[in-house]
């Protein structure tokens, strides 16, 4: 019985820290994010909601940056895209789904 | 049409299709090609070479040409194979210019494929000029459905399993977009039975190739499961087609490889690109995402096993020689 409880507690703090810290995260993101917003008009995503709807296939993760920069390090799952060069080509990005672009 | 070639006083570059029943993609295939801008000091030409096409392929393409007449040439073969029609190709240029001098490279883009953005062609040359020792270089391949509104799972799938691909190290030439040192290419003994011709390339330039990001083209992706099934089977059969040449040239003692060594580690990938999809499944923390990934491998290991029952078929009524090679 004493085990038991034992568990139910440990995996009850578990949680309840998994939830706090990711909180915590969010919330340092969000105000970190704050401060950097140059264009108001460019709608902003946080890290944590792009991660939440990229595992639901639901955004499309760019990297900004020049070639070099993505070949250096980028984000996991996301591609390189020129801007540029797909308008020249006249490509058009998809409306139905969130198309998220992140420099580091 | 040889005198038109014979008087060129530009360098050619030359971009190839070899196409076969394409009349519903090529023709924006050949407008993505025709938007290019020129390298300085080379003349783009189009090669197109319709091989055993049962549909207005030739049709659409000879309507381009009328308009570009300088610009496309039209290649009608009977048989279909693209390795077949690379070959008609090259004995083409053979016997039209003097190609030691006048072709420096060659790019391949499938029908179904187009470039992204009007600078492919100078970024393939200004690479090439770079790097001297490269024989090849392959463009960076993004399916289409980065840019529609497909919500099929096939669509799902590809928009999932690129999305993590990009993020290998792979280092490969992809058929759908290569560019490759024209006096290389004649090296290059191609048999003139249908195979997966890129790992051929690749197998034989020895790691001296390398995939360019600045590259990009779009490539159709397949309409729905079915088709996405019958593409991974096509690709299935020709992947293990090549295996069993390359140990056959092998097991006769040819020097399959044109060079003793790589430029260098970078230029090489000794990885399994299945594996590694397979090993990002790892990494990927959403469930949707993980279907996906087992989604793609069963996709994959369903059409080797189709793949096995089609070769098998094969071998059994195989009469002539099944290596034969000729050009």
């Amino acid at each position: 019985m004493t085990n038991r409880a034992m568990l139910l507690f440990l995996i009850g703090s578990t949680i309840l820290l998994m939830y706090g810290s990711s909180k915590a995260e969010n919330l340092y993101y969000a105000q970190k994010q704050e401060v950097r917003i140059a264009n108001q008009e460019v709608p902003r995503i946080t890290a944590f909601e792009a991660k939440k709807l990229f595992d639901k296939g639901k955004l499309i993760l760019v990297h900004a940056q020049e070639r070099e920069n993505f070949e250096t390090a980028h984000l996991y799952g996301s591609i390189f895209l020129d801007i540029n060069k797909l308008e020249q080509a006249g490509f058009d990005l998809p409306r139905d789904l969130i198309v998220a672009f992140y420099c580091s | 049409m040889e005198t038109k070639l014979k008087n060129n006083t530009h360098k050619l570059l030359l971009v190839a299709i070899m196409a076969h029943n394409e009349e519903k993609v090529i023709e924006k295939s050949i407008e993505s090609i025709l938007n290019q801008q020129s390298p300085s000091g080379y003349s783009v030409k189009v090669i197109v070479v319709a091989n055993g096409c049962v549909d207005r392929t030739e049709e659409i393409v000879g309507a381009i040409a009328k308009n570009n007449s300088d610009k496309i040439e039209l290649i009608s073969i009977s048989e279909k194979g693209k390795t077949r029609a690379i070959n008609r190709a090259i004995s083409f240029f053979e016997d039209v210019t003097d190609t030691s001098s006048t072709i420096p490279y060659i790019i391949f883009l499938d029908a179904d494929c187009e470039f992204i953005g009007k600078e492919v062609l100078l970024d393939f040359v200004r690479r090439f000029e770079e790097t001297p020792e490269l024989c090849a270089v392959g463009a960076d391949c993004l399916p289409d459905v980065f840019f529609n509104q497909r919500k099929d799972i096939v669509a799902k799938i590809y928009r999932a399993v690129y999305s993590f691909g990009k993020s290998l190290k792979m280092n490969s030439l992809s058929g759908m977009c290569y560019a490759i040192r024209y006096d290389i290419l004649r090296k290059i003994d191609f048999p003139d039975f249908q195979f997966a011709e890129d790992m051929f390339v690749s197998s034989r330039l020895s790691g001296r190739f390398l995939k360019d990001k600045n590259m990009q083209i779009l490539f159709k992706t397949p309409s729905n499961l079915h088709d996405e099934i019958e593409r991974r089977t096509r690709q299935a059969i020709s992947t293990q087609r090549y295996h069993e040449y390359y140990a056959y040239l092998k097991g006769n003692g040819v020097k399959v490889k044109l060079f003793d060594q790589s430029i260098g580690d970078d230029y090489i990938w000794r990885g399994n690109t299945n594996g590694e999809i397979l090993r990002s499944w790892l990494r990927v923390s959403g469930l949707h995402s993980k279907l996906l990934i087992i989604a793609y491998v069963l996709i994959k290991q369903w059409a080797k096993f189709r793949a096995y029952f089609k070769m098998r078929k094969l071998k059994i009524n195989a009469k002539e020689d099944y290596w034969k090679v000729s050009r």
